[in-house]
């Protein structure tokens, strides 16, 4: 489709069809991997819903083209499933202990909760515009919240290492935001 | 933490892709159209907080037994998003009404409205002590004068636990041609939460009157020929919230051919179709008011032809038409 990129950006409804056929079977096979068989059928279809209003809500802020816009579609869903299977594992470690206090494990009931999750999203935005190497290690530590030590176990490299990226990273998007906010 | 060490380092481009039936494609598409609103309140919810707290606080000491004469909520225009706000610049040409009704130990008040000769569009609040969640619906539509039935559309946004935000634009359908002064009458009859069946009825009641915005007429007289027929554009009435196209369809088969519409000015701005009301004579589609500087537009009729009733429709080719506005 030509302007593919242009026309769901400006959320014409043929941009949506084309960018359902063809990423759908995509993420929806990101989702299934990650969530049906730890979590069940439903969580991968809730996740891939919320992938795909994501998307839809938040396609105005993206920039590139159709391949980038495939990858980036690609790590939202990665992240998406991992976080919804991380809240489910804590939730069933909750339900198996004999704690009176009930919790749902929803986060969302405080407004800063859900502060904070809106803010968490709007990262998850932000993100694409690091070099590829260094998005998934900002994923795993500011949408995840994974402690510095878990990335390095996970990615098999030291945590100085991962401080390093980090840093540099955050530099990055740091000066990135300045130059776009004097072209304003 | 193995397992999540193993999700982490998966290569999404390893993993194979899942069949999708064409019914998913549909219901996802359908699920995300259907995405009028968001969340959002939450962000407004400190403001309005402290907005209600002071009102109401008021309220008890001034006016303990009457229909408080402080207003429910103000500038009620500022509780939707731009998705959800219809028109861009209902605030400078709405008409503060600031009527009140209470019904059933709840009340609604209409702030504001507007009429453009084409539609209405009303602001209102309510205040109640049922929980009608996040995303109430009113039933009882708002009734114009002179009309033949109408469509309309309604938002409507929980601000705080006893107060919600409302919106409603209505299009009637005129019998005689639109009046420059139009009476419309409002019986909610009842608000409900979809989720939980909860309901609240009342006999609130309201009648008002209308004058139109000033508007300009842009003679068009152009027709758009088509496979499946013709579109004759009739002119554009511009006014200060919105830009109507009125037009005659000509032989086209409702049921073959759907059109959605865009203008396109000479400064490059867009402007989807809003909503569009008619009948078998005539057509008014109503799109964003046009940007002051913009000094001709682009009409783009995008055609679907649909073979079987089930089917994505198939784009058919059909020219734009260039309208050069004074």
């Amino acid at each position: 489709m030509e302007d593919f990129i242009g026309r769901l950006k400006r959320k014409d409804e043929e941009a949506l069809t084309f960018m359902i056929h063809t990423y759908m079977p995509f993420l929806k096979g990101i989702c299934q991997h990650i969530l049906t068989k730890s979590c069940g059928q439903q969580a991968a279809e809730e996740c891939l819903n919320d992938v795909f209003l994501t998307i839809w809500q938040k396609a105005h802020q993206f920039e590139g083209d159709a391949a980038d816009f495939r990858k980036w579609a690609g790590i939202i869903t990665k992240y998406k499933a991992i976080d919804s299977y991380r809240r489910h594992i804590k939730q069933q470690q909750r339900e198996s202990t004999t704690d009176k206090v009930r919790n749902d494990g929803r986060t969302c009931d405080t407004e800063d909760a859900v502060l904070e999750k809106e803010s968490r999203e709007e990262m998850l935005f932000r993100l694409y515009k690091l070099p590829e190497a260094d998005r998934e290690l900002f994923l795993m530590r500011y949408y995840l919240e994974l402690s510095n030590n878990e990335i390095a176990d996970a990615l098999g490299i030291t945590v100085s290492a991962v401080e390093n990226r980090l840093y540099r990273g955050k530099r990055k998007l740091v000066h990135l935001f300045e130059r776009k906010e004097r072209f304003i | 933490m193995n397992d999540l060490n193993k999700l982490l380092m998966t290569d999404i481009e390893e993993i194979p892709e899942a069949a999708v039936s064409n019914f998913e494609k549909k219901e996802m598409k359908k699920r995300l159209l259907d995405q009028k609103r968001k969340p959002h309140w939450i962000k407004k919810l400190a403001v309005a907080a402290s907005i209600f707290i002071a009102a109401s606080a008021t309220t008890a000491i001034a006016f303990p037994s009457v229909a408080s004469q402080i207003p429910i909520l103000q500038n009620i225009v500022s509780y939707f998003d731009e998705d959800e706000l219809i028109f861009n610049h209902f605030s400078e040409v709405a008409q503060p009404l600031n009527l009140t009704d209470t019904s059933n130990g709840s009340t609604v008040s209409i702030e504001e409205a507007v009429y453009d000769g084409t539609s209405v569009t009303i602001t209102f609040a309510l205040k109640t002590e049922e929980n009608l969640g996040e995303f109430p619906l009113a039933n009882g539509s708002l009734e114009a004068f002179g009309a033949n039935g109408s469509g309309s559309s309604i938002a409507m946004n929980k601000v705080s636990d006893t107060t919600y935000a409302g919106m409603i634009t209505m299009a009637p359908d005129f019998v005689f041609g639109s009046p420059n002064t139009l009476k419309v009458s409002w019986k909610p009859q009842s608000f409900e939460d979809f989720d939980t069946q909860t309901q609240l009825t009342g006999d609130w009641s309201f009648d008002f009157k209308l004058r139109a915005l000033d508007s300009k007429s842009v003679k068009i007289d152009e027709n758009i020929l088509f496979e499946g027929g013709q579109y004759k554009l009739n002119e554009l009435l511009l006014t200060k919230l919105s830009t109507v196209l009125v037009f005659n369809k000509k032989d086209v088969n409702d049921n073959r051919y759907m059109a959605s519409w865009q203008l396109e000015d000479n400064l490059g701005n867009i402007y989807p179709m809003q909503f569009g009301t008619g009948n078998p004579k005539k057509n008014q589609f109503t799109f964003e008011a046009l940007h002051p500087e913009a000094t001709s537009i682009i009409i783009k009729p995008q055609i679907k032809k649909f073979n079987h009733f089930e089917d994505e429709g198939v784009p058919i080719d059909a020219p734009s038409v260039i309208v050069d506005l004074d």
